[in-house]
């Protein structure tokens, strides 16, 4: 039994402290995971409580067939992915009652606010954008891997993919950014 | 070269020494003869070394400080009717008290004691004053895991204990007999426990009674 499984057995039997155990140990995991999909705090700390309400529902009856960590990323990549279709559906309905136009970025686009990535440094901003060219699938893949700490297994299960899928999307990824931030590496900034 | 695309899928990975041992073993065996591969590995070797020097943004604090408080607000309001009401506010109680508390640290061993009567008093009234059958009485009890709500009842009312907890120390301990007034008005409102109530009602009207308030 792995140490989240004793938790999640110590929950199911009524300890209330065992959930918050869990969020205490994946809340900031989950955040900056979903910080990466969305870009902006707020919606990262509104969905991220989203994510352990349904795992809190949920977790009487979970079956171990992946990690509980990957089925967290799970949970929380598919509430990404509605939170940008609402977004989009929003700014549809909006378009309709000529209200301002703003553009939406893609259903798994990250980094939508690269201002205030500016902010943060231009390395972040630069790498930021780099990752922004990358391919859906190959950023997915690329963000659960270098940010996340995702092994092949558990990214190809949070993705429900095949192992070889995983390797091709992350070296694809790899190669792009290599070429994209060749520049700065020839300038001497490593 | 067929070679070379082939297991060029596993660079990606290599490079994070991610990969399996005998994976790795294959990748290395086939850069060691491989002029063109290799210097690709370099290559993706020094792209991940500017990788790692982008900083992680910060986790903003009041995310850490209101996220476990957060999320079983709403969970309650999702599983208890009228639940959405009874909202803790230990952190920031007890962010005040340990403030108080520190400025006069010669109260430590009296807060101690209190806290120990207290806790043997709740637990000896527990003991008694519970609705639901012992465990020695009803053994299926032990077998019977509670449901997320009683889960989450029993959350709430620990909860609701360390609050009123928390009222006692502000009044004995750090003598702060409004800011206790405050605390146990709050408990009022916010707590539907019957027996939770009357000994928020009975501190209350001792407070009234000493001061006049």
């Amino acid at each position: 039994m792995t140490e989240d499984e004793i938790i999640i057995a110590q929950f199911r039997e009524g300890d209330q402290d065992a959930f918050s155990n869990l969020m205490k140990k994946y809340k900031s995991l989950i955040f900056s995971y979903v910080r990466r999909k969305v870009g902006n705090d707020d919606d990262a700390d509104d969905i991220t409580q989203e994510v352990f309400v349904k795992v809190y529902k949920a977790l009487p009856n979970w079956q171990p067939r992946a990690s509980f960590q990957t089925w967290l990323y799970t949970i929380a990549r598919n509430r990404c992915i509605d939170y940008h279709r609402a977004k989009a559906r929003r700014q549809f309905h909006s378009l309709d009652d000529d209200e301002e136009y703003m553009p939406v970025p893609p259903a798994t686009d990250i980094y939508s606010d690269p201002e205030k990535m500016a902010e943060e440094n231009e390395l972040g901003r630069i790498i930021s954008e780099a990752i922004k060219q990358l391919s859906p699938k190959q950023k997915e893949v690329f963000i659960l891997h270098h940010y996340q700490g995702l092994q092949i297994k558990e990214i190809a299960a949070a993705l429900g993919m095949a192992d070889g899928s995983v390797k091709v999307h992350h070296h694809r990824a790899m190669k792009k950014l290599k070429n994209i931030l060749a520049p700065l590496r020839e300038k001497g900034q490593i | 070269m067929r070679e070379c695309n082939k297991i060029s899928i596993l660079y990606g990975f290599y490079v994070y020494g991610d990969l399996k041992t005998e994976e790795k073993n294959i990748v290395e065996e086939h850069i060691s003869r491989c002029e063109n591969c290799a210097l690709e590995v370099d290559s993706l070797r020094g792209t991940l070394q500017l990788l790692q020097l982008e900083p992680e943004p910060s986790i903003p604090q009041r995310f850490m400080d209101n996220f476990e408080t957060n999320v079983y607000r709403r969970i309650a309001a999702e599983m208890i009717p009228n639940a959405a009401a009874i909202q803790p506010t230990r952190r920031r109680i007890f962010a005040d008290f340990w403030e108080r508390f520190l400025i006069r640290p010669s109260f430590l061993l009296r807060a101690a004691s209190i806290v120990v009567t207290l806790g043997v008093g709740i637990l000896i009234g527990t003991l008694e004053f519970s609705p639901t059958p012992k465990i020695a009485e009803n053994p299926q009890a032990n077998i019977i895991s509670t449901s997320s709500v009683e889960r989450l009842e029993q959350h709430f009312q620990a909860e609701s204990y360390r609050q009123l907890e928390n009222a006692l120390l502000t009044r004995y301990v750090a003598g702060d007999e409004l800011r206790a007034m405050e605390i146990l008005n709050r408990l009022r409102d916010e707590n539907p426990d019957q027996q939770m109530t009357s000994m928020v009602a009975r501190e209350q009207s001792e407070l009234r009674l000493k001061n006049g308030i």
